[in-house]
């Protein structure tokens, strides 16, 4: 039978165990981030050639950014207003739109470096704090939300000076859909294809 | 009457003109609903006509400045400007700092006065950065927030862009105590005030520029994203304020490692 003693022992050990498993996942998920940032780094700075540098770089996201649980995430209440066939097109023009624009603007930032800050739990994921050095710009902070529901660690979210890249997304693409009746996501989608259209015929975005 | 008196008066005058309302969601519609309610944008159908006048007039007039700005200033100076019109607003912000009875960011905004005033040759070089007293935005509408005043509903405003009726008042009494007006007001002052006042907008805008043009291109619904990122940004502002003040040692200080770093 449990006494008293082994009671209070079961709640220590409850307790520092869990800090510990909280632990790891910060220095994983700060090696992590130094990773993916050297690996992104290492093609900007690097010789291929644009369109080369293009496609190592939509490697990276496609592999280091947990792309669906974004889209999902940007989507919002939305998704479940969405049919099948609309969540697919929806994924597949997200992940479009998501390589094109972070390869069309990282190409601009050709000098860059950038150094590791401090970890942080933060609702279930890792905040991991960077500051990058631009040239010709002041220095930056970017948080990293690195989340391990995956398994394997995932970025699900880049936070510039306080603001989220995946809530904006979602109060844009929340308000194209309230714009157009607010109960299909057909407009969205239809809004979504045209941007990339436009991003793909003019260029970098 | 002085010409910034002015400015008060027409955000009032502006702020009273908003009359169109966008009708919430039926109750049946709870998400919708509770959505309607965390855009806090009732006034979303005049907000979007004031936001496509701005747009056109910033086209006009606005843009074009801060291009030329842009081209015509090479970065360094355009950096020292920007610092020189921050140096100038120090007291402004650690008036506000201590508003908020926040010793540590008060401390810092003081110290980064007397230093960059003197040793960073009146404002042009921040020097007070380097030497572990950071820069932190801090005015009225913050101060409101600190004290627990809340945000009101989303508003667009000609000349001011996103903002909300806490930070629309904060800025106009902000601009009647606005420190340069102790200069006098003589022609010579008020002159020197618009100056500083359309320098400072121009420096600004001409500073966010690359950020704003990116948006307008690549957004689906730039009002929207622009609304977005003016109020999650202006929220971590304020939470940066209402946290400040736990350490009250500057970052030079040989401070033993936190566990956890």
């Amino acid at each position: 039978m449990l006494d008293r003693r082994s009671l209070v022992l079961a709640a220590v050990a409850v307790v520092l165990g869990r800090p510990a498993a909280a632990a790891d996942e910060i220095t994983e998920a700060k090696a992590f981030v130094q990773r993916t940032g050297d690996a992104i780094l290492s093609v900007i700075n690097g010789d291929l050639s644009p369109g080369d540098k293009h496609q190592a770089l939509a490697r990276i996201v496609i592999e280091d950014v947990d792309v669906d649980g974004v889209a999902r995430f940007a989507l919002g209440r939305f998704w479940r207003l969405a049919s099948p066939a609309q969540r697919e097109t929806y994924l597949s023009l997200f992940r479009q739109y998501l390589v094109f624009n972070v390869t069309g603007r990282l190409a601009q930032y050709k000098g860059t470096t950038f150094k590791l800050g401090r970890a942080t739990p933060m609702n279930g994921d890792v905040a991991v704090t960077t500051t990058i050095y631009v040239p010709n710009n002041q220095p930056a902070d970017l948080q990293w939300m690195v989340s391990f529901d995956s398994g394997s660690p995932k970025i699900v979210d880049l936070v510039a000076e306080g603001t989220s890249l995946r809530v904006t997304q979602r109060s844009e693409y929340a308000s194209v859909i309230t714009r157009n009746g607010g109960q299909d996501v057909q407009a969205l989608l239809d809004a979504m294809h045209a941007q990339l259209k436009r991003m793909t015929e003019g260029g970098n975005g | 009457m002085s010409g910034i008196r002015l400015v008060p008066a027409l955000l009032a005058l502006t702020i009273l003109a908003l009359a169109g309302c966008a009708t919430p969601p039926p109750a049946s519609h709870p998400e919708a609903l509770e959505a309607f309610h965390q855009t806090n944008d009732p006034l979303e159908p005049t907000n979007r006509v004031l936001y496509r006048v701005s747009n056109a007039v910033a086209s006009v007039s606005l843009t074009p400045a801060a291009r030329a700005y842009r081209s015509a200033v090479p970065e360094p100076v355009r950096n020292s400007i920007t610092n020189i019109f921050s140096n100038l607003g120090g007291p402004f912000r650690f008036a506000n700092d201590v508003m908020q009875a926040k010793s540590r960011r008060a401390g810092d905004t003081l110290m980064r006065f007397l230093i960059n005033s003197t040793i960073g040759l009146g404002g042009i070089f921040d020097v007070a950065s380097g030497w572990g007293y950071p820069n932190h935005p801090s005015d009225l509408g913050m101060t409101f927030a600190v004290w627990g005043v809340p945000s009101g509903p989303y508003l667009f405003l000609p000349l001011l862009g996103p903002s909300d009726p806490r930070d629309a008042f904060g800025f106009a009494a902000g601009t009647v105590g606005n420190p340069l007006r102790a200069l006098g007001s003589g022609p010579g002052a008020i002159a020197f005030q618009w100056a500083s006042l359309g320098t400072t907008t121009i420096s600004q805008y001409a500073q966010n520029l690359p950020a704003i043009e990116s948006v307008k291109r690549t957004a689906l619904d730039p009002y929207a994203t622009f609304r977005s990122l003016y109020r999650q940004h202006r929220q971590a502002e304020i939470d940066a304020a209402k946290q400040g003040g736990e350490h009250t040692i500057p970052v030079w200080f040989d401070l033993p490692k936190q566990p956890s770093e």
